[in-house]
């Protein structure tokens, strides 16, 4: 989530982008709220979330591209059609829940769009892992020409940079990585937010080290926040937690003036 | 190096051609200064030479091959851009901004090694912003960011440079400056393309003018065509021209308006 999260701010040119602002999160919370309305099994609620996800991304990039057709199309406009993809999509969660059996099935949902670990087996790892490294690999070793997409597609076309492939390629492997998390562990926010931003208040924000160095510290961030939610009698969703210690940390920071933007 | 633009007509998707029917020729060591109003297409003329546009006709030739075969990674190699300086959302250093000129000489995954650094480092100290290496670039002032750019766009190694209004947005002394290091430049044998909003500074580069003047750009010498009658077509102003000798001898012009009619 917080390679995703880095990687789209440089796309996108903009510091309060999240991974799931093309609608991954929204599409893949969708397909495993349905999933478990319907009764299905584990593996099968994952697969729906993570196919749910790819598609709302498919979805808004579908529609930004006959924008475009017709002479319109900007980054903004594609990020208006993700929002607006997210925002069915909670309303389709939404209606889940209302129609959901509110002593079975809905405190099933409303758990696991809160995100949590716990019921992740080793399973779900190897489910994880595969489609993880397809996405990072490839966003790891394309991080140097990420620093030249935030100058503008204009720029870096001068620069020699090949703008339209360089750009799918990030939305297909951050959209990979979203999609395939989420439906593993649910909806944990922040992560892809804030965890870029303190990347970059370590190492600066040329992706060489700013990437590698955001894997880390999501990676130890989320295993510290889960150990932390398992240290209460009852365990606490993940999602609450991250929130709760990232928020005031992170602001912790802005006070510290040591902001990783301009 | 010759960079050729034959009848070329451009202009953006399918509107029609902002730009009509231009040719020029520009050569290793020249400087091209392209004058006009606000508005009169000299930014895209820029964009289509840079391939950011499709050419509506004409074709631009380097050397005689049509850059439209080009990949964006060569015409990177030989066509150095400088832009008007905007920020970035991000704090990189002035180092990093120089460095990324040298992508287009990078595979595809890689990044920049040392040889490449050595370059940066060497156009940095060149402009004399040494100084500024370890700066965070969205901290500079417009004309520091400027310099850094044109460092940035040196550092592609290019034959030709083309710069848009590289003088904005910098007080008196800057603009002298940049004027100066674009000489400097040219006599190293890079051929430039700027644009301009002072008829003066195709004076001070002696360089070969391009004037949006009546729907048609004019071209030649600066002497020739940067005249007071030229100049009230295209700009709408009445518009003396002076000449003097500067204390080394040399014949020196300026444009100077006249506010009466």
């Amino acid at each position: 989530m917080s390679v995703a999260g880095s990687s789209y701010q440089g796309l996108f040119r903009n510091p309060m982008v999240s991974p799931d602002i093309l609608g991954a999160s929204g599409g893949a919370g969708f397909g495993a709220a349905l999933g478990l309305l319907l009764s299905l099994d584990a593996f099968e609620v994952q697969m729906l979330s993570f196919l749910c996800g790819l598609g709302a991304v498919l979805a808004a990039v579908g529609i930004h591209s006959i924008i475009k057709r017709d002479g319109g199309g900007s980054l903004l406009s594609l990020i208006m059609i993700g929002i607006v993809i997210s925002s069915l999509a909670q309303a389709f969660i939404s209606l889940i829940k209302y129609v959901g059996d509110p002593e079975d099935k809905l405190p099933v949902i409303t758990f696991w769009l809160m995100g949590s670990l716990s019921t992740v087996t080793m399973n779900d790892l190897f489910f994880l892992l595969i489609p993880v490294i397809i996405a990072i690999v490839p966003l790891y070793l394309l991080r140097w020409h990420l620093n030249i997409l935030s100058f503008g597609d204009e720029e870096a076309t001068a620069l020699g940079v090949n703008v339209r492939k360089m750009k799918l390629v990030v939305i297909i492997c951050s959209t990979l990585a979203t999609a395939v998390t989420v439906s593993v562990a649910g909806v944990i926010g922040w992560i892809g937010l804030i965890i870029p931003h303190l990347a970059r208040m370590l190492v600066g924000p040329n992706y060489k080290r700013a990437l590698p160095a955001s894997l880390l510290i999501g990676s130890i961030y989320l295993i510290l926040v889960d150990d932390l939610a398992r240290m209460f009698t009852m365990e606490l969703p993940l999602g609450i937690l991250t929130s709760l210690v990232g928020a005031p940390f992170f602001l912790y920071l802005l006070f510290k003036g040591r902001r990783g933007w301009s | 190096m010759i960079l050729k633009i034959e009848d070329v007509s451009c202009g953006y998707g399918l509107d029609p051609p902002i730009v009509s029917q231009i040719s020029m020729t520009i050569r290793s060591g020249e400087i091209w200064c392209v004058l006009g109003p606000n508005g009169v297409g000299k930014t895209t003329l820029f964009k289509s030479v840079l391939g950011f546009l499709k050419l509506k006709s004409g074709r631009i030739t380097i050397d005689g091959q049509d850059i439209r075969s080009w990949t964006q990674k060569k015409k990177a190699q030989v066509i150095g851009y400088v832009p008007q300086a905007q920020n970035n959302p991000f704090p990189f250093s002035v180092k990093d901004v120089v460095l990324m000129g040298r992508t287009s000489y990078l595979s595809e995954l890689g990044s920049p090694g040392k040889k490449d650094v050595e370059i940066a480092e060497r156009n940095i100290h060149m402009l004399g912003i040494g100084q500024l290496e370890n700066k965070k670039y969205t901290e500079l002032s417009g004309g520091e960011r400027q310099m850094v750019l044109i460092a940035r766009a040196l550092t592609q190694e290019p034959d030709i440079l083309i710069m848009d209004e590289p003088t904005s947005n910098l007080d008196f002394g800057n603009q002298v400056k940049v004027l100066k290091y674009i000489s400097d430049l040219s006599r190293r044998g890079l051929a430039i393309l700027m644009t301009s909003h002072f008829p003066d500074h195709a004076f001070l580069c002696s360089s070969k003018v391009a004037l949006f003047r009546q729907h048609q750009f004019v071209i030649g010498e600066a002497d020739n065509i940067v005249t007071e009658a030229n100049l009230k077509q295209a700009y709408g102003v009445n518009v003396q021209i002076v000449s003097g000798t500067s204390e080394q001898g040399k014949e020196i012009k300026s444009c100077v308006p006249l506010l009466d009619d």
